[in-house]
């Protein structure tokens, strides 16, 4: 009964690897690029599915390659709270990222630090104003604008084309009444009265605060104020959104009712599964590839009014770093975000693209021509507003996250639920003042 | 501590063999080496009944751990069908390697699988030596502030290693380690929980033994070498299957001490896959990925598994 490979011959195999460790690690002081050029760090998160990451590092070695000043090391950080806790790790320690990609909404956890420089400075009025106003309005505060929209995304309602014009619906449902009566009408159960097809599906795990902020601004009422100290979780408008996705479950059995994962709404969409979905424009090109039949992007349907959050990532310059640093991050966030590379990073990924001149482009519009749907995102971008931003964002996302998907679960009535994420809420925020 | 194995004086294993929980140790324990109370009149019957049991329940937690896997499996063959909640089966409907070829691509892997092992193989060789030097000096040496220390390195495996992420960034920047392989390393090359189970185990090693050895003249390393350590290979190699398996999946700690893929393991190519908190999931892609990062770890445990397993059921003092 001898073991193939003994145990001591395996500590030996192990000892051998693990010196050759050493002697390769030695190596790691490996040289830096020319003292002329200025060397940035990036730390970018990664959002949404597809080969990003050689995307991104296309496009940095393209400027790279144009700006022999200059050389860009662009870094995967994860995804945006990872991101976010690297960036934070190197402020603890003094030596942060130049320049990062980071949750337009986290800008409160650096200001906070103040780790964030206010870039309005380096650009003019006219370069301002064709970022749409939907985007930059998460970076604003105090009067200065603290970082610049590059991956953003807002959510949309996305539809089956083929069931719609088989249930004899004409378009895509443009108010909650409307979308309740098509999701209605498009469920289809079998002989037994097991549903084989939802209307519609409004995925609630993970970040579901999100896409509910859209329905809340619908309502006309607006989720939290401007210094990032107060948030209106139990208003009147909170609790009707709230309770309309509860009611297309349970009243009228048009979705599946519970909580509906996120990454799965994409597919159940393009496998047939549901006639309609609520998801971002971020997902657009996964769907455009996979789905078999016509694909319809419509405004996320109105209550009072058209609404809908704008999220994703901006970028961020950091204190502490050089002054020429500084200059050549600006210069960078500018190539990064010029009309050319906004139409293709959007083009690439699903984004929508940052600037309203990236929309003029020659490949903007050749793109436009063939998927007409990316223009929908861009015009609702009229009526979107930021993204849920608070002074420890995370936490209070994470509170009013846990209490909609306990309303939504039905393990909470609606009004304790938001009253319980309120309260919780106010708890944090009253050490930020007025 | 051998107060309580007065019980069963058979039983040779230490006391401290037991904490690590893993499978084939607890169950090979539970299968076979309790053969209960078998006085002479208790029926073969009753026995095998009593293993075919045994066998039954171990056979339906094995096959329910390998669901997950086989699932991983069978979707990173799976082409370009969808994977929906309920609209796909158990066998790819058309078979293909192509999620691999991307997985591997977009995921980095040919340089983060050598790192992997570099960092895996250089925490677990200090870990060894470090965890069996501390265990021995806390099972055999008396010193003033001993229980002290001790309780101050039982309370180490009680904080949660997400919370020393930023007093290791600093340290590790202030040493200026930050993008090195070292910077993942150092922080684990000492272990409170590998010189707990070490200590353990060398608690329940006989100190006549030890007594023998020094009155043929062994130093007190070669004690520990020639003596101590054959005896504990079992708690050894409990401690480096753990260590091995948590520092081969570790992510957080290396993403954030690290920047340069030249020193990034595994653990964040795959995360360049399962990022995508603003689209949906490509399922086939991170199943892949998934399938990539476990297999070596899988296949040396086959390789390895007769070698951990002996040096589990040899743990008998001769």
């Amino acid at each position: 009964m001898h073991a193939p490979i003994s145990f001591g011959r395996l500590s030996r195999i192990i000892t051998a690897v693990a010196l050759s460790t050493v002697l390769l690690t030695s190596s790691v002081f490996a040289a830096r690029p020319h003292a002329s050029t200025v060397n940035l760090t990036m730390y970018f998160p990664i959002g949404v599915a597809g080969p990003l990451n050689s995307l991104m590092t296309r496009l940095v070695a393209d400027f790279n390659d144009t700006h022999p000043d200059i050389h860009v090391n662009p870094v995967f950080a994860g995804d945006y709270v990872s991101a976010s806790a690297k960036a934070q790790a190197g402020i603890s320690a003094g030596s942060p990222p130049d320049v990062a990609v980071l949750l337009a909404a986290d800008l409160f956890s650096f200001t906070d630090e103040h780790a964030v420089l206010p870039l309005d400075k380096y650009f003019t009025k006219k370069e301002l104003a064709d970022y749409w106003p939907a985007f930059l309005a998460n970076g604003r505060l105090h009067g200065h604008i603290y970082s610049i929209p590059f991956q953003r995304s807002t959510p949309v309602l996305y539809y089956n084309k083929a069931m719609f014009s088989a249930a004899h619906i004409k378009k895509a449902p443009s108010t909650w009444a409307q979308l309740a009566k098509d999701a209605q009408k498009l469920t289809q159960r079998d002989s037994s009265g097991n549903v084989t097809r939802y209307g519609v599906e409004f995925p609630s795990d993970g970040t579901v605060y999100w896409m509910w902020e859209g329905l809340v601004l619908e309502t006309g009422q607006k989720l939290f104020n401007s210094t990032g100290t107060k948030v209106y979780f139990n208003s009147p408008g909170a609790v009707k959104a709230t309770n309309f996705l509860i009611d297309l479950s349970h009243k009228y059995h048009a979705m599946a009712s519970g909580v509906l994962p996120w990454g799965g709404a994409p597919t159940d969409f393009t496998g047939g599964k549901v006639a309609m979905i609520y998801h971002s424009t971020g997902s657009l090109s996964a769907i455009l590839a996979a789905a078999k039949f016509p694909v319809g992007v419509a405004f996320m349907p109105k209550d009072k009014t058209y609404g809908a959050p704008t999220g994703g990532g901006s970028l961020y310059v950091f204190k502490g770093i050089p002054a020429s640093h500084v200059k050549a991050s600006v210069t960078f966030i500018k190539w990064m975000t010029s009309p050319v590379r906004a139409a293709q990073w959007s083009i690439e990924t699903g984004y929508v693209a940052v600037r309203k001149s990236a929309f003029k482009t020659h490949a903007m519009k050749v793109f436009a021509k063939q998927n007409p749907q990316v223009l929908v995102a861009r015009n609702q971008l009229k009526y979107a507003q930021a993204e849920l931003a608070t002074h420890q964002d995370q936490q209070i996302h994470q509170f009013i996250d846990d209490q909609l998907d306990a309303a939504i679960s039905g393990q909470s009535p609606t009004k304790t639920a938001l009253q319980t994420a309120q309260q919780e809420s106010n708890q944090i925020l009253s050490q930020f003042g007025k | 501590m051998t107060t309580e194995s007065t019980a069963e004086p058979l039983l040779d294993d230490d006391p401290g063999e037991a904490p690590a929980g893993i499978a084939p140790g607890s169950a090979a324990d539970l299968a076979t080496t309790r053969p209960a109370p078998t006085r002479a009149g208790v029926s073969l019957w009753s026995r095998l009944l009593r293993q075919g049991t045994a066998n039954v329940l171990l056979l339906a937690a094995a096959v329910f751990w390998l669901i997950p896997l086989l699932w991983s499996i069978a979707a990173s063959l799976e082409g370009p069908v969808q994977i929906t909640a309920d609209g796909w089966g158990w066998l790819p409907t058309h078979p293909t390697g192509v999620n691999f070829v991307n997985a591997w691509n977009d995921g980095n892997f040919s340089i983060y699988l050598v790192n992997t092992v570099i960092i895996v193989a250089g925490i677990i060789l200090v870990q060894g030596v470090t965890v069996s030097l501390a265990g021995y000096a806390f099972a055999r040496f008396d010193f003033a502030g001993k229980r002290l220390l001790f309780t101050l390195y039982l309370l180490q495996i009680m904080v949660p290693v997400t919370a020393l992420v930023l007093p290791n960034y600093q340290t590790m920047s202030s040493l200026h380690l930050i993008d090195t392989k070292w910077a993942i390393m150092l922080p684990y090359f000492a272990s409170g929980f590998g010189t707990f189970l070490m200590r353990q185990a060398f608690r329940g090693v006989p100190p006549e033994l030890e007594d023998a050895a020094i009155l043929d003249g062994a130093a007190w390393w070669q004690t520990v070498r020639y003596v101590y350590l054959p005896l504990t290979r079992p708690s050894l190699a409990a401690f480096a299957l753990v260590s091995i398996a948590f520092h081969w999946n570790d992510f957080f700690w290396p993403l954030i001490a690290t920047n340069s893929s030249s020193n990034r393991p595994i653990s964040v190519g795959l995360a360049l896959l399962t990022a995508s908190q603003e689209s949906g999931t490509q399922w086939n892609l991170i199943m892949a990925g998934v399938v990539i990062v476990v297999l070596p770890l899988l296949i040396v445990f086959l390789i390895f598994q007769r070698a951990f397993i002996n040096s589990f059921a040899r743990s008998g003092i001769k």
